[in-house]
């Protein structure tokens, strides 16, 4: 392939599938180049363009952490033609890739700091990509806290990872489904994700908080965050903006002057309060 | 730079074509004008102020393949679509105003990660623009910082005289293609002439809505700006067709999309607008965008805030074609007067 095209995406192998939710799968992913896997990299919070050859492009975070080489994930939710096509693919099928774009997680910044992870839904994702990211790098942070919430018991993705998270001591995990979702034997809370945040009472003093959901609970979680007197330099969430190129140039992704696929998607939640109301 | 003078606009198009070099160039076509490959000389019309299309299609093709794929249960083969060369074209009689505004899609294409596509027809293409000595009340050229003879853009710049033309070459490439058909210049005549031609269009061009970009960009400076109510009143009439888009010399939105049949499919990048209400709308449902007004106010804000900070080159050019196609009325000076009032317009 001509690298000069900056569209032309590179083959990856789909290497497994996992059901997560009835709609929601994730993919392992290797490059078929050995010499492009094993030049690849990326940071924690970076994201892709993956291709469904005769169906199009799809733009997902990276949901894997750049600690665990060899092979990248993706997590989506089967909505549309590109996600269907992509939902088709077995091991050992296709798909396209280009990346990683944008920027990534402030992990630097937040060594030695506590870390508290508040997510919701399919946003999981890129959190998981920080949390394995943490926990391979256990030693360097101080406090990890996950609140997840989904709407169901069945809405909850990486289950697997959720059980093993759930029993390590070095972090505290609370899980979460709305209300109504619960099943007979949940035994993790009921109510929305920002109520069961607060009532964590997280601590601000030298505490970072990652959020990435629904906008309507990344809405609360900040009120409630502000109200609380969080810094904002330390709030930081991932947008999810509808992306074509991932390049800056198609002219989709921006809120206000920001175009989320390279000057985000991570932004800070000071950078979210200087921009417009456009998200 | 070098200047010249032409005679004959006729025998250069010629000389071209004999040549071999694909010429797009102001062409009738019905009632209008429209930048057009040109097969012959006589195929050049000088009647017209603003072409209805603008010269961006020659370099940011509607429709473009930018892949190809080819796929069976044994595997995907990809060929990609990028040429190394592309056709040798001029691009004559533009206007200094598309000019300028193809010198800011050049901004957007290149960068961190170049689009080829464009930047090898870019480089592949020589501007030859020709001054305006005409305008209608569309035009708003001088207050967006250019003019009817400005370079800025071209690579040969002529101005229309009695008798022939003032040619300046702007850049190297445009030196060049003097040098190559010396025969066709004579020397300059005086400098003075060419400024005495343009002076009845300038007097005659809008000047009211001098600093108002300016004046809208510092508006846009405050992220509250964009609750402003005046958004709805601005932009209530707007039907979202998208035609504003499309005929007009910076607007750079695009998608990636595959055709495809069974077995192979090729990926396009195809013209796109940020009126259209799916253009932002999200896997979930969700639309940042989601009302018109919202839309509209989006173009705005590319024009006279994005272009010019992300990008450092102007966002509109004032070529005045989306108020000349609008089929509601919309008139981006409209706002740009409302709202540069609501910044507070410099006085004096
Ligand atoms: S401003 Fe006019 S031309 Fe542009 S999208 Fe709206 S109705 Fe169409
Ligand atoms: S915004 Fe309108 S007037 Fe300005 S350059 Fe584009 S089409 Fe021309
Ligand atoms: S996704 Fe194309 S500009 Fe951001």
């Amino acid at each position: 392939m001509n690298t000069d095209n900056i569209y032309a995406p590179r083959l990856m192998r789909v290497i497994e599938v996992t059901p997560e939710t009835p709609d929601i799968q994730t993919c392992r992913l290797r490059f078929e180049d050995e010499a492009v896997a094993e030049s690849f990299s990326f940071a924690t919070g970076q994201f892709g363009l993956y291709s469904c050859f005769g169906e199009g492009e799809s733009t997902f975070c990276i949901a894997s952490s750049p600690t665990r080489e060899g092979y990248i994930e993706c997590t989506f939710r089967e909505v549309g033609r590109v996600t269907a096509g992509l939902a088709r693919k077995n091991p050992g099928d296709f798909i396209g890739f280009r990346g990683p774009y944008g920027n990534s997680f402030p992990v630097e910044a937040m060594r030695g700091a506590d870390v508290h992870i508040v997510g919701g839904g399919i946003g999981l994702a890129p959190l998981r990509s920080l949390i394995c990211y943490l926990l391979d790098n256990r030693a360097d942070y101080g406090e990890l806290n996950i609140v997840y919430g989904a709407r169901s018991v069945d809405d909850l993705v990486y289950k697997t990872e959720l059980e093993e998270w759930a029993d390590r001591d070095d972090l505290s995990l609370t899980l979460t489904v709305d209300p109504g979702g619960e099943t007979p034997d949940w035994r993790g809370s009921v109510g929305f994700v920002p109520p069961v945040m607060d009532e964590l009472k997280l601590s601000r003093d030298n505490g970072w908080l990652v959020t990435c959901g629904p906008p309507i609970m990344i809405r609360f979680v900040f009120e409630s965050l502000r109200r609380s007197g969080w810094d904002p330099e330390w709030v930081v969430t991932t947008l999810e903006n509808r992306m074509k190129c991932g390049l800056g140039k198609c002219g989709r992704c921006n809120v206000g002057d920001s175009y989320v696929c390279v000057d985000g998607p991570v932004y800070t939640m000071a950078q979210l309060d200087e921009l417009p109301n456009d998200l | 730079m070098k200047e010249a003078k032409l005679e004959s606009l006729e025998r250069l198009l010629e000389t071209l074509l004999a040549a071999g070099v694909r010429v797009v160039g102001p062409r009738r076509d019905g009632g209008r004008v429209v930048y057009a490959e040109l097969d012959s000389p006589a195929d050049y019309t000088a009647d017209y102020i603003a072409p209805a299309n603008s010269p961006k299609e020659f370099l940011f093709p509607k429709s473009e393949t930018i892949l190809e794929a080819a796929y069976d249960a044994a595997g995907v083969k990809l060929e990609d679509k990028l040429d190394d060369d592309y056709p040798a074209t001029v691009i004559l009689g533009v206007r200094p105003c598309d000019a300028r505004g193809l010198a800011s899609l050049d901004e957007v294409f290149a960068g961190e990660y170049a689009d080829e596509f464009y930047l090898r027809r870019r480089a592949a293409t020589t501007i030859v623009a020709v001054s305006c000595l005409r305008c209608d009340a569309d035009c708003f050229c001088t207050s967006t910082g250019g003019g009817p003879d400005d370079p800025a853009g071209s690579d040969l710049l002529l101005t229309p005289l009695k008798g022939g033309y003032f040619v300046e070459a702007v850049t190297e490439k445009g030196s060049a293609l003097l040098d190559g058909h010396a025969g066709l210049f004579d020397d300059a005549p005086q400098r003075a002439l060419r400024d005495r031609a343009v002076a009845g269009v300038k007097s005659e061009l809008r000047a009211d809505l001098a600093e108002t970009a300016e004046a809208a960009r510092r508006f846009l400076q405050n992220p509250a700006a964009y609750d402003d109510e005046r958004w709805e009143r601005l932009a209530y009439r707007c039907l979202s067709c998208g035609a504003c888009t499309f005929v007009c010399p910076t607007c750079h939105c695009y998608d990636i999309v595959d055709e495809g049949k069974a077995g192979a499919s090729r990926r396009k990048k195809n013209w796109d607008a940020c009126q259209f209400d799916h253009f932002t709308l999200h896997a979930s449902g969700h639309n940042p965008r989601s009302r018109q007004p919202l839309r509209w106010r989006n173009r705005f804000a590319c024009k006279f805030k994005i272009y010019p900070e992300r990008w450092e080159v102007p966002g509109c050019v004032g070529c005045g074609r989306c108020i000349r196609v609008c089929p509601v009325g919309q008139d981006i000076t409209e706002a740009l007067a409302a709202l540069a009032t609501a910044a507070g317009k410099p006085t004096g």
